[in-house]
């Protein structure tokens, strides 16, 4: 043991500080510089997911001093709701839209803008604006604008000659809704990042392309996107990550509604956390959201590993 | 095959720096052309603008009898290898051999066809399914030449090809690349920095300083009958020595000459000896060593004394450091340049008549 903590060390070192004392030292010494973060990390991180799990089991109120012991119940209430079972198809609906349009817009967008020239910058800096508003301004903007009487797109909707559209009223509508806000909010920030991996692609392979006579589009599908692949994975996971975590704009826009048409998987905890007080359910779902996004998690770092070209 | 012809090309940048300044160069169908210069000489420039990867600002560039000005990189028959070889880092080996040949539609049989027998002479047959971050530079390397090579191209373009290979890979490469040239008989161009690739592979050398040619002839003429101190200088380990004309001028026992102000000579042309030995030479210089370099075949000596410091390169058996010596050199075998540094040849009416019997001996007279 003493040995393996000290294979660090240059082999001239004295053998002699290999004392029983000095070794305790040298063992805890590491511990003790990183105690700081570690005890931060156990309070804020590790115990309320371990309490979170404790609290899955449990029927609790938040007010009564006992919490009951159910066992699964609480999950197999929530598979059989069939509330639960529309917000998870709200919040896959929601995650997958609002990914692959902020993906698919911000490539074309990146692959437009990625050149020299002052309109250039100036029309990447306009794209990125909405990333540096809070949510909660870019949410009380778009109820304005998506006003079903007053608001700005049914005044456009109007003037091409079609009728008013219900966009937050109307569940048909509310989810689809909510995905142009947050694909609004997050191609600016994505279009800069692809842009970063369009600039690292080096420039010699596309000379070397052009010699040998490469047509635009393969150039794009054999060149261009296997070598922006690393980005447009992490993209892709972290928009992921991020779309089904999504609550401000549905707590200010809709609040879930109309007709749960917008309710999602983590405004459903809240709502039975904070609002119905069912502290059980809650935990349970917020179990559930935090195993999907484990799996969502460990299908990055694995695939990165294998999949993805990186250089 | 084609010749490429460059009429009065210049390249300005936005700041306004000239790289290449009204170059006329014609490199010949099926030559080997090294163009070599240090780095920021326009070498690269001249060779994009080539490619079709760069526009000149003025002049033109023919390759055959087609002006290329306006055509772009792909239409120009032309085969690159670049310097850090631009392989398509997704692809394997084979895709990356096969690619072009898949961009202008080439059936698919004929495909294997071909890039089974380019990767047979390149020696990668067994590589053809590895990716190129599986190989060493070595390979690398061969890649990048069968790609260039499958499409069978006008001219084949080098970018200082072997500048990422280790010394010994280096000149295993040099003497592939010259056999690959017999055998293929296209016109190369090869940019380097390095004299040493210049003067092994070449036919021919285009030797650049500042966006302008300095010289261009195959390489003995280049080191024989250099044009200017300029290629002097760049030509040669160690390179020529140049000095000042005026030391020697008097012990040649020439009247003062304004038409040449240095003077110059091989380190291989001067001559240690001791001092003791008998005077042969009209210059002989009392010396000191410096440094030494004693390298097996040869030796190369730093030495001081009134004329300055000058390498000499010897094939006899090294001598002691601290040993008493004396520097001849013999007449015959000295360059003179003017004050632009350009040569001052025996033709030239400028050329000091005394001189000329010095032409026909050492001895002294």
């Amino acid at each position: 043991m003493s040995q393996d903590l000290l294979s660090h060390l240059p082999d001239n070192q004295p053998v002699a500080v290999t004392t029983r004392r000095s070794v305790s030292r040298d063992f805890l010494r590491p511990y003790i510089m990183i105690a700081p973060a570690l005890i931060v990390f156990l309070l804020f991180f590790l115990f309320p997911i371990g309490y979170m799990i404790y609290l899955s089991f449990h029927e609790w109120n938040f007010i009564s001093p006992e919490k009951t012991y159910v066992g699964l119940e609480n999950f197999k209430r929530l598979v059989a709701d069939p509330l639960f079972l529309e917000v998870i198809r709200n919040s896959l609906v929601y995650t997958f839209l609002s990914v692959f349009l902020t993906i698919t817009i911000s490539l074309a967008l990146s692959l437009w803008l990625n050149k020299k020239g002052w309109i250039y910058s100036f029309i990447q800096g306009a794209v990125f604006s909405p990333h540096i508003i809070s949510l909660v301004s870019v949410s009380m903007l778009w109820m304005w604008m998506m006003d079903a009487d007053y608001g700005l797109l049914n005044w456009f909707v109007e003037k091409l000659g079609f009728e008013k559209v219900p966009w937050l009223t109307d569940p048909k509508f509310a989810l689809i809704s909510l995905v142009i806000v947050s694909v609004w909010k997050s191609v600016g920030y994505y279009t800069l990042i692809f842009i970063a991996g369009l600039q690292s692609i080096p420039k010699n392979l596309y000379e070397a392309a052009s010699l040998d006579k490469t047509p635009k589009w393969r150039v794009l599908t054999k060149i261009t996107l296997p070598m922006l692949s690393p980005t447009l994975f992490f993209l892709t996971i972290i928009g992921l990550i991020n779309s089904i975590q999504v609550f401000e704009t549905i707590n200010i826009m809709t609040g879930g509604g109309p007709v749960n048409s917008t309710k999602t998987l983590v405004y459903y905890i809240y709502e039975n956390g904070f609002v119905f007080f069912k502290l059980g359910n809650a935990s349970a779902a917020g179990v559930i959201l935090l195993i999907i996004l484990t799996i969502l998690t460990l299908i990055y770092f694995k695939v990165l590993s294998k999949k993805v070209h990186y250089q | 095959m084609a010749s490429i012809t460059l009429k009065g090309v210049s390249k300005v940048y936005d700041n306004e720096k000239k790289v290449v300044e009204k170059m006329d160069l014609h490199i010949q169908d099926g030559s080997f052309t090294v163009l070599v210069g240090p780095s920021g000489c326009g070498k690269s420039t001249t060779l994009r603008m080539i490619a079709g990867f760069e526009k000149p600002t003025e002049g033109e560039i023919w390759i055959g009898n087609q002006l290329v000005n306006d055509l772009v990189p792909g239409k120009r028959d032309i085969s690159m290898v670049f310097q850090n070889y631009a392989l398509y880092p997704t692809m394997t080996v084979r895709g990356n051999i096969e690619f072009s040949l898949e961009n202008i539609k080439i059936p698919k049989r004929k495909r294997k066809e071909m890039v089974e027998e380019i990767a047979e002479v390149v020696g990668l047959t067994e590589y053809l399914e590895k990716k190129p971050q599986h190989l060493s530079g070595g390979q690398r390397q061969r890649v990048a030449l069968a790609r260039a090579m499958v499409k069978k191209p006008e001219v084949f373009i080098l970018d200082e090809p072997l500048s990422n290979l280790d010394a010994k890979l280096r000149g295993q490469m040099r003497t592939e690349l010259i056999q690959l040239h017999k055998r293929l008989g296209t016109t190369f161009i090869y940019v380097t920095h390095d004299q040493v690739e210049a003067m092994s592979m070449a036919d021919e050398i285009v030797i650049l300083n500042k966006g302008k040619i300095m010289q261009q002839a195959a390489p003995m003429a280049l080191y024989n009958n250099p044009k200017n101190t300029f290629v002097a200088e760049f030509i040669g380990t160690p390179a020529m020595n140049v000095l000042p004309f005026e030391e020697i001028r008097v012990d040649l026992n020439i009247e003062n000459n304004p038409a040449i102000t240095h003077f110059g000579f091989r380190p291989e042309h001067g001559r240690l000896v001791h001092s003791e030995d008998p005077q042969i030479f009209t210059l002989r210089y009392p010396s000191k060593i410096i440094t030494r370099e004693t390298l097996g075949s040869e030796t190369i000596y730093l030495i001081e004394n009134k004329l300055g410091r000058q390498h000499i390169k010897s094939t006899e058996p090294p001598l002691s450091e601290d040993a008493d010596l004396a520097l001849c050199i013999p007449v015959e075998k000295i360059y003179y340049f003017d004050r632009q540094g350009n040569r001052v040849e025996k033709e030239n009416e400028a050329f000091p008549y005394t001189l000329q019997n010095h032409e026909k001996g050492g001895v002294k007279i």
